[in-house]
């Protein structure tokens, strides 16, 4: 399939497109790789952002992906600064905003997402702010030292960490999430509550079922938050948290099918087979048209990268990595491995009360995904579960004397 | 202070390091290639080095989560070591290791 490929282009810098371009190197793609992004930075990673760049403890040089030397040595052209504005298909040429073309016999989307904007009174006011890049954290850190009573708006993965880094410098915090529970569309009930009252623990103001529905000034100067309810809460510094959006705008126009994401077959192409999408900015539609869930995380961007490179260079197959995600608020550290949106029985093995347990998600009895909490025994051991396709019974697992180790003892045993 | 470094091509670095730093942050400063992709909170296994005989048993014992983790890598020896675990200290100056293929990105 390699032979009539020799120019590769990948569109977005960011986690998923970096790992494609070394990974079509790896697979000995010898041709030209042109990797082309907006952001002015060498390609970083986002994750500490949130978490121990906020805290100063992380340099900005230390966030790079590669670097520079690496990716010379790989002979890799990076385009900084520059803006894809359209893809000629037809051309076969990807055209960026200062008017230069790059044409492609195969085309990488790695666009990744952009803060999901919230459309209420207040929202450009200054003193308001998202989390996705490393400007955004620089200016979070800048206004986090100075702030004294901080409103989250919110209660996802970005928003808790934010929290926690605030509450460890004695912020007031007030957290307004508008469904019945944090992080609800990732987690199980039984994490949402052990994180919600961990936040309250340490001091943090939690409030669920309410949105907000104004951000709250005085001669252009930020004053607060109000609910929909009426209730108002002061704030020097709010932060939205309300999610992303996949940058999909240059593959819709380009009449590529896009829904919430870019859609690709199991082999990560597009439905335009020379164009693959990948990381954030894709969803990966299964055999018989299920769409299964866009995933943002660092496992997804960075395995989706090596497998649109092996395709490319070998030959199509059907992308099946385990997801797995974590999260660190306070002392406690999430992982998670699977997907347990689906899940219709859960088991919980530990101690909630000691910050200690981990919760296993069952559908139809087949085992889908865990979560654990300072347990990381648990979450390596599910992971290798879920990748070697162990099956692990429900009803020798819900046995308060069985450990998930015994359990899949028992399963790779039979 | 000084890590020797082996690369996944054999080649070997002097690399500098400070007190204080992970081993893996040390390594990636230097320009060395190391996938270290959650960013040293110990998640991923992709800073996983190989310490050479003579330091092994030098270094603290590894930790409940290192053990765990370590679990994933792709060729465990006794002397396997995540670099984000390994905080440099005085008595650590001229440590040998050796980047094993997990750090590949
Ligand atoms: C604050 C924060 C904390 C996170 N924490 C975690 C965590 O703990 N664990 C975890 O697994 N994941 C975490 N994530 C998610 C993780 O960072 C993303 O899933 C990952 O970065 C996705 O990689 P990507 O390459 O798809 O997108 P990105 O890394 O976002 O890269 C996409 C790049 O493409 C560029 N781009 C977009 N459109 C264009 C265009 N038209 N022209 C040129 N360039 C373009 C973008 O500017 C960006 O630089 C976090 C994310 C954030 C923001
Ligand atoms: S960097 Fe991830 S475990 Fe060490």
């Amino acid at each position: 399939m390699s032979t009539e490929i020799e120019r590769i282009v990948i569109a977005g810098a960011g986690q998923a497109g970096v790992q494609a371009a070394l990974s079509l190197r790896i697979e000995g793609f010898t041709g030209k790789i042109a990797l082309v992004g907006d952001e002015a930075f060498l390609p970083y990673q986002r994750p500490p952002l949130s978490k121990a760049y906020l805290k100063g403890n992380v340099t900005r040089d230390a966030l790079q992906i590669a670097k520079p030397a690496l990716l010379a040595e790989r002979n890799i052209d990076l385009h900084l600064g520059e803006v894809v504005s359209s893809i000629d298909r037809e051309k076969k040429c990807l055209l960026l905003a200062e008017g230069k073309a790059l044409s492609y016999d195969r085309l990488i989307l790695a666009t990744g997402t952009r803060s999901r904007p919230l459309s209420i009174p207040g929202a450009n006011l200054p003193g308001v702010v998202m989390l996705r890049t490393v400007t955004d954290a620089d200016c979070l850190a800048r206004l986090l030292g100075g702030a004294r009573q901080i409103a989250i708006i919110g209660g996802g993965f970005i928003g808790l960490e934010f929290a926690a880094v605030a509450r460890e410098l004695d912020k007031q915090v007030t957290v307004i999430e508008a469904s019945s529970r944090v992080m609800m569309r990732a987690v199980s009930p039984e994490i949402s509550n052990f994180f919600e009252k961990t936040h309250r623990d340490k001091g943090a103001t939690v409030i669920c079922n309410e949105g907000v529905s104004e951000i709250v000034s005085e001669n252009n100067q930020l004053k607060g938050i109000r609910l929909a309810s009426g209730k108002e809460f002061p704030a020097d510094l709010v932060m939205i948290g309300v999610g992303a959006l996949p940058n999909c705008g240059i593959a819709e126009a380009a009449g590529l099918a896009v829904e919430d994401g870019i859609l690709v077959n199991d082999a990560l192409q597009t439905s335009d087979s020379h164009i693959f999408a990948i990381g954030d900015c894709c969803r990966v539609r299964a055999d018989g048209g299920r769409h299964l869930t866009r995933i943002e995380s660092v496992q997804n961007a960075t395995d989706q990268g090596r497998h649109a490179a092996y395709v490319i260079m070998k030959a199509p197959s059907p992308y099946q990595a385990v997801p797995w995600f974590w999260s660190d608020q306070y002392e406690y550290k999430l992982q998670m491995a699977g997907l347990i949106s689906e899940a219709d029985t859960q088991i919980i093995k530990g101690s909630p009360a000691d910050g200690k347990f981990s919760v296993f998600s069952f559908k139809s009895g087949i085992f889908i995904g865990s979560e654990s909490v300072n347990s990381p025994l648990d979450h390596v051991l599910t992971r290798k579960a879920l990748n070697e396709n162990i099956a692990l019974s429900p009803d020798y697992l819900s046995d308060a004397t069985v450990s998930i180790k015994q359990a899949i003892e028992a399963a790779t045993a039979t | 202070m000084r890590i020797s470094v082996t690369d996944t091509n054999g080649t070997q670095h002097d690399i500098e390091a400070k007190e204080g730093d992970k081993a893996m942050e040390a390594i990636r400063d230097s320009g060395l290639t190391i996938a270290a992709l959650c960013g040293g909170c110990c998640s991923c296994a992709t800073c996983h080095v190989y310490v050479s005989d003579d330091w092994a048993d030098k270094l603290p014992p590894r930790s409940e989560d290192e053990e765990a983790l370590l679990e994933l890598v792709a060729e465990l020896r006794p002397a396997s070591r995540l670099s984000c675990q390994i905080i440099m200290e005085p008595a650590f100056d001229g440590i040998e290791l050796e980047l094993s293929s997990d750090t590949n990105l």
